[in-house]
C-alpha cells in the first residue's frame, strides 16, 4: 500500500465518521417530535392512532438526512471510490 | 456510472452498491403492474365482492326486519282494537242481559204482587160473602128467637106477616146502630 | 486435520464485501444493456409469493359462516382501504391496490432478506423504479386537476426566480422518498452482515473454527433491523406516496364531503 492509497483510505474513513455526524439533527429531531407525540397522545389518547401515524411519518422524513450521511459513510467505507 | 461503477464492474458480475440499472427498473416496473393487478383481481375484487354482498344482505334482512316490525305493529293496533271492541261488545251485551233481567224481574214481581193482591181481593170478597151469609142467617135465627121470645112474651098469635115486618124493621135498626 | 473437515460456510463471513445485486445475463439492445439481476429474479419469487398468498386467501368466499382465511383477507382490504381513504379521501379509493401492491412488494421484499439472500429493496434502482411511479402520479395529478398551464405554472410560484428551487424540490421528493427506503433497508443489511462478520471473527479469534456466535445473537439486532425497520420503511414509503400524491390534487374538502 503505497502512501497515497493509504492516505485516501484515512481521509475516507475520517469523512464516514464526519458524515455520521449527519446522525445527531435527526436525533434530536426525532426525539423531540416524539416526546411531542408523547404529549399529544396523554393529551388526547383517543387521537393516539393519527398522532402515531403522523410521527412516523414525520420522523421519516427528518430520518432522510441521517440516511443520506449512513449512505455516504458506507460509500466511503466499503466502496472506497477514490481509491 | 461514474467513480463508483468502475472499480465494481471490473472486480466481478456484480452491479454497484448504490445502482441505476435500466434492466432492473424496466423488470421492476412490470413486476409491479403485474402485482398492482394481480392484487385487484385475486384479491380485492373477490373480497370487496363478498363485502358488497354481505352489505346488501345485512340491508335486505334490515329493511325486512322493520317490514316484519311495522306489520306486528300493525297486527297489534288491530288486536288491540279488536279487544277494546269485543270488551265494549260484552260489556253492552252485558248491561243488556242485566236490564232484561231487571225487567223480566219487575215483571215477575209485579206479576206476583198482582196475583197476590187478586188472591186477597178474592179472599175478602169470600170472607165478605161469608160475612154476608152468616149475618143473614144470624138474622133468619135471631128474627125466629124474637118470635119465639115476642110469643112467649106475648102469649098471643100475632099475625106472622106483621110480626116478620116488625121484627125486620127492628133489625134494620139494629144494623144501622152497628 | 480436523479444520480441512469444517465446510466453508461454518466459517461464517470472512470477508466482508458490499456490493450490488449479482448480475445474472444481461442483453444489448442497441445501445442500452438490459440486466437480468439477481433483484429481478427475487422479485419474480416474492411477487408470486403474494398473488399466491392472495389468491390462497381469497378460495371458497363466503357471504356467511366466514372461514379464518377469508377474515384475514378481508381484514387486510379493509385495513389498506380505510387507511387510503382516511389518508387520502375518498376519491382515491382506486388508487387501493397500488397502494396495496407496493406495500406487499416492500414489507416481503424486506423480509426475503431473512433466508440469507440479498433484499430486493437493498436495490436502489427498485426504490427508484416504485417512486418513479409516484412521480408520475404526482404529475398526472397536477396536470388533471390545474391543467398543462396550471401545471407548468406551478413552478414558477411564487415567483419566476423560484424555477430551479422548484424543479429540484419536484425531483427531490421521488429521490429522498427512494434513497430513505434504500438507505434504511442496505445500511440494515451492512450492519447485519458486519455484525455476522464480527461475530465470526470473535469466534475465530477464541480458537473456535466454527462460527458458534454467528448463532442467535445477531436474531436480536434482526428484529430490528429487518422485521421492525422493514415494516416501518414499506409504511413510511406508502403514507409517503399517499400524502404527496393527495397533496397534488385540490384540497381534501370537496373529496371528503361526500
Amino acid at each position: 500500500m503505497d502512501m497515497g492509497e493509504a492516505i485516501i483510505l484515512a481521509g475516507s474513513a475520517i469523512g464516514a465518521g464526519l458524515a455520521m455526524i449527519a446522525g445527531i439533527g435527526p436525533g434530536i429531531g426525532e426525539g423531540y417530535a416524539v416526546g411531542k407525540a408523547c404529549e399529544a397522545i396523554a393529551r388526547q389518547p383517543e387521537a393516539s392512532g393519527a398522532v402515531t401515524r403522523t410521527m412516523f411519518v414525520g420522523c421519516a422524513v427528518a430520518e432522510s438526512t441521517g440516511i443520506y450521511g449512513l449512505i455516504i459513510a458506507l460509500l466511503l467505507i466499503f466502496l472506497k471510490p477514490f481509491t | 456510472m461514474g467513480i463508483i461503477s468502475a472499480s465494481v464492474w471490473a472486480a466481478d458480475l456484480n452491479l454497484p452498491f448504490l445502482s441505476i440499472d435500466t434492466g432492473t427498473i424496466l423488470f421492476t416496473l412490470i413486476n409491479l403492474a403485474i402485482l398492482v393487478f394481480g392484487l385487484k383481481h385475486f384479491l380485492f375484487k373477490p373480497v370487496n365482492d363478498i363485502l358488497a354482498q354481505r352489505q346488501t344482505a345485512v340491508d335486505k334482512s334490515l329493511t325486512e326486519a322493520e317490514q316484519a316490525k311495522a306489520e306486528a305493529e300493525a297486527t297489534k293496533a288491530e288486536y288491540a282494537e279488536k279487544l277494546t271492541a269485543a270488551k265494549e261488545e260484552s260489556a253492552e251485551m252485558l248491561r243488556k242481559a242485566t236490564r232484561r233481567a231487571q225487567e223480566r224481574s219487575d215483571e215477575i214481581v209485579a206479576a206476583a204482587k198482582a196475583e197476590a193482591a187478586a188472591v186477597m181481593q178474592q179472599n175478602e170478597a169470600e170472607l165478605e160473602r161469608e160475612k154476608r151469609r152468616a149475618a143473614s142467617e144470624l138474622r133468619a135465627e135471631v128474627s125466629g128467637l124474637a118470635v119465639m121470645v115476642a110469643e112467649k112474651v106475648v102469649e098471643r098469635e100475632i099475625n106472622p106477616a106483621d110480626h116478620a115486618r116488625l121484627i125486620d124493621e127492628f133489625i134494620d135498626s139494629v144494623g144501622d146502630v152497628q | 486435520m480436523l479444520v480441512m473437515a469444517i465446510p466453508a460456510f461454518l466459517r461464517g463471513p470472512t470477508d466482508p464485501t458490499v456490493t450490488g445485486p449479482h448480475v445474472i445475463t444481461s442483453w444489448k439492445l442497441g445501445p442500452l444493456t438490459i440486466n437480468l439481476t439477481e433483484t429481478v429474479v427475487l422479485e419474480w419469487i416474492v411477487v408470486a409469493f403474494i398473488l399466491g398468498l392472495a389468491f390462497f386467501l381469497t378460495r371458497n368466499l363466503r357471504v356467511r359462516g366466514v372461514s379464518k382465511r377469508q377474515a384475514v383477507a378481508e381484514m387486510a382490504v379493509e385495513a389498506i382501504t380505510n387507511l387510503v381513504r382516511d389518508t387520502m379521501g375518498r376519491r382515491w379509493l382506486w388508487f387501493t391496490p397500488y397502494i396495496a401492491a407496493v406495500f406487499c412488494f416492500s414489507i416481503f421484499g424486506s423480509l426475503i432478506s431473512l433466508f440469507g439472500v440479498r433484499a430486493v429493496t437493498s436495490d436502489f434502482s427498485v426504490l427508484l423504479s416504485w417512486a418513479a411511479v409516484t412521480f408520475l402520479v404526482i404529475t398526472w395529478t397536477k396536470i388533471r386537476y390545474g391543467g398543462i398551464g396550471g401545471y407548468l405554472k406551478g413552478f414558477a410560484d411564487p415567483m419566476p426566480v423560484m424555477l430551479p428551487i422548484n424543479i429540484l424540490s419536484e425531483v427531490a421528493t421521488p429521490a429522498a422518498m427512494a434513497l430513505r427506503h434504500f438507505g434504511n433497508i442496505a445500511g440494515g443489511g451492512i450492519i447485519m452482515m458486519l455484525v455476522y462478520y464480527g461475530l465470526a471473527n470473535a469466534s475465530h479469534m477464541i480458537g473456535l473454527d466454527i462460527a458458534i456466535f454467528d448463532v442467535g445473537i445477531p436474531a436480536v439486532l434482526s428484529l430490528y433491523f429487518d422485521l421492525f425497520s422493514d415494516f416501518m420503511q414499506a409504511f413510511i414509503f406508502i403514507m409517503l406516496t399517499m400524502v404527496f400524491v393527495s397533496n397534488a390534487g385540490p384540497a381534501e374538502e370537496e373529496a371528503s364531503a361526500s
